[in-house]
């Protein structure tokens, strides 16, 4: 399964090399950050491709990368599969259960996947 | 959802927020962004003393209501700069282009077989036979009955043609075939899209590894706004804030632009005797401001039209520094004060061969004047409907672009200095210059409950039914002059359409951005298209 993750750079980073310690594939993204944005901000976007065999051990992995977050520190992803895409925040409270919640929209078949306006299966 | 009756980041108190604004060419005029109470309550507040009598006064404060008090004159700033240069001419004609021939494609998807829209339409385009099976085999795994889902007719592209110079040509096609006007619509705008990442990218893959993300040119316009934003925390806030600010994006962020602008300031003090290097941050940007706008601005001043690529403010800045870098006499040009800023712009131009700043200038009016005659003829030809409607838009957008960018040059011709000095140019009476739109767009899950927008400042744009009442995703600060309701409109419609497009065939995403507002354009795509949109990861 691909899922694009686009989120704070440092935190991309961690990302990448947690996927790529635990021999998940995982390819850079070059190119899809909107740079014809000219954004007041505070934190550099990155992306990259990790090919996983499903959003249950994707979310182990973020999981243990949020879990260095320190408290009241939050970090925002975009998380984009064939179903759409979800926008999610993890810190370190953040639990297997509520971010499986949250991406229910991205179970492929087999699973009851969640409607959501972005997310839609419901013509498939 | 539930309606948020105030935008509430969830933190009591909390002015976490790490985007606070911008500016993208979808939308002539700036964003600000709301992401919680405290940074709603600080703008109504900045917006309700222009005279900086309700600011706090010098004191040591955290950054977040020093950004959301000085944004407005960082995106002002953005907005010149994107008149000044013919790069972001050639974004925003680009982006017209491909919104022309893309909101055409998307309007005629849904006469055509097939149940599913892939996303982004110019990647599906781009795929080779085997690869789209290869597509259609994963987006299986998320149908409900396991099957391939059958796709929209789609012509292969390859992403060389998307890229490579075009034949022009002309092309009949009758009302009765849907395939061949969404094809045709549809390559146009992938062309468009192709255009713009081009612009932003091309030179980009030309530098070496180290600046390929330093020298870019959204950095080098950051800097310039970041410099003008410094110059107005100081005088409307204190010197504290300053500080403050000067501290994060000069000592410790690791943002591209500010790496840049760090960079620039290093370059700028080279050799100046009255640095002892045990400066803060605050008094080296203070010292090398002058030096940053010079060079910053003259970046902009390139000629697309005449010198391609290499008009690329990033191409421009690249091989300014290797001038000045290769003598160090060179670096006093852009400090000596006999020197005026024309006058060290005229050097820059001939020691680098390029085309002259004022004759650039003047070619990008021309340049639009024949874009006004080219949306005006567009309208005229077009039969009566949603695409007459549509091309009066562009017409309109392009008429306000084009007086704007008038009022701009003829001004810089006439007084350079007054965009490269920080206090000058804060100092301009607001009529001097153009002023942008203003829009205020709600952050993480928040809307603004419609009742309790102050409607004498405000004009809601996006709203959302929720439950117990309307939400409001995006407003509009209401402006006295006379073309307001106008231009507001146009570009409120242009935005819409232009968003939709980029969804539908752009693979450059705005990340992170107002995701209530993604979500409805997402579930307004579909409608549009009446199919089932399936994304290419």
């Amino acid at each position: 399964m691909r899922i694009r993750i686009t989120g704070e750079k440092s935190f991309i980073d961690d990302l990448s090399a947690e996927l790529a310690g635990q021999g998940a594939q995982v390819e850079p993204v070059e190119g899809s950050i909107d740079r014809t944005d000219l954004a007041l901000g505070l934190l550099e976007a990155s992306a990259i491709i990790a090919i996983v065999v499903n959003i249950a051990t994707l979310i182990k992995y973020l999981i243990e990368i949020a879990r260095h977050l320190k408290d009241n520190e939050r970090r925002r992803l975009e998380l984009k599969t064939a179903a759409g895409t979800t926008l999610i925040d993890v810190d370190n409270k953040s639990t297997p259960e509520n971010l499986e919640k949250q991406l229910s929209a991205h179970a492929a078949s087999g699973t009851a996947p969640a409607a959501t306006s972005d997310a839609s299966d419901k013509k498939a | 959802m539930p309606l948020i009756k105030k935008p509430d980041s969830g933190t009591t108190g909390s002015f976490y927020q790490d985007d606070f604004g911008g500016f993208n060419p979808r939308f002539a005029g700036v964003t600000i962004r709301i992401a919680s109470q405290a940074a709603y309550d600080e703008f109504l507040s900045f917006l309700r003393s222009p005279t900086y009598g309700g600011l706090p006064g010098d004191k040591d404060e955290s950054l977040g209501p020093i950004l959301i008090r000085s944004v407005m004159e960082h995106e002002i700033r953005h907005y010149h700069d994107f008149l000044l240069g013919s790069y972001n001419g050639m974004l925003f004609r680009s982006r017209l282009q491909a919104v022309l021939n893309g909101i055409k494609a998307l309007r005629a998807v849904k006469e055509l077989p097939g149940d599913v829209f892939p996303v982004p339409l110019s990647a599906w385009m781009m795929l080779s036979a085997e690869e789209r099976e290869a597509q259609l085999e994963e987006w299986a795994t998320f149908s409900i009955n396991g099957k391939k889902p059958s796709v929209i007719p789609v012509p292969i592209v390859s992403k060389e043609a998307l890229l490579g110079p075009r034949e022009p040509g002309v092309h009949t096609i009758g009302d009765d075939d849907p395939v061949a006007a969404f094809s045709l619509a549809a390559e146009n705008a992938a062309y468009g899209y192709a255009g713009i990442q081009a612009l932003v990218h091309g030179v980009e893959d030309s530098h070496s590894p180290e600046y390929r993300r330093l020298i870019t040119p959204a950095n080098i316009q950051e800097v310039l706004a970041l410099t003008v934003q410094l110059g107005a925390i100081w005088q409307a806030q204190g010197e504290q804030q300053a500080h403050i600010f000067a501290q994060f994006f000069l000592g410790q962020s690791n943002l591209p632009s500010a790496r840049l602008w760090r960079l620039l300031l290093d370059l700028s003090l080279r050799g100046t005797p009255s640095i002892t290097g045990h400066e803060d941050e605050l008094e080296k940007a203070f010292a090398a401001s002058f030096q940053v706008m010079i060079i910053g601005t003259w970046t902009l001043l390139g000629s697309h039209i005449k010198e391609g690529e290499s008009a690329s403010p990033a191409e421009r800045l690249t091989n300014l520094l290797k001038l000045l870098l290769a003598d160090p006499a060179e670096l006093h040009t852009t400090r000596n004060a006999a020197l005026s800023v024309a006058a060290t712009w005229d050097y820059w131009d001939t020691a680098l061969g390029l085309n002259p700043w004022r004759e650039s200038l003047k070619e990008s009016l021309d340049w639009a004047s024949r874009g006004v005659d080219f949306y005006g003829q567009l309208h005229e030809i077009s039969a009566p409907g949603w695409e007459k409607d549509f091309h009066a838009t562009l017409h309109n957008m392009m008429k306000a672009y084009a007086e704007d960018q008038r009022v701009l040059i003829e001004h810089v011709l006439e007084q350079p200095e007054d965009l490269v000095g920080v206090t000058r140019y804060l100092s301009l009476s607001a009529d001097t210059l153009p002023m942008p739109l203003f829009r205020l767009q709600m952050d993480n899950e928040s809307a603004l409950d419609l009742s309790a927008l102050d409607q004498k400042k405000f004009e809601p744009v996006m709203t959302v039914d929720s439950e117990g009442g309307v939400g409001v995703l995006s407003y509009l600060l209401k402006m006295s002059l006379p073309t307001y309701h106008q231009r507001a409109g146009d570009a409120i419609a242009f935005e819409y359409v232009a968003q939709l497009c980029d969804m539908a065939f752009s693979q450059q995403e705005s990340y992170g951005r107002a995701p209530l507002l993604k979500k409805k354009l997402l579930s307004d795509l579909e409608k549009t298209v009446g199919k089932t949109l399936r994304s290419i990861v």
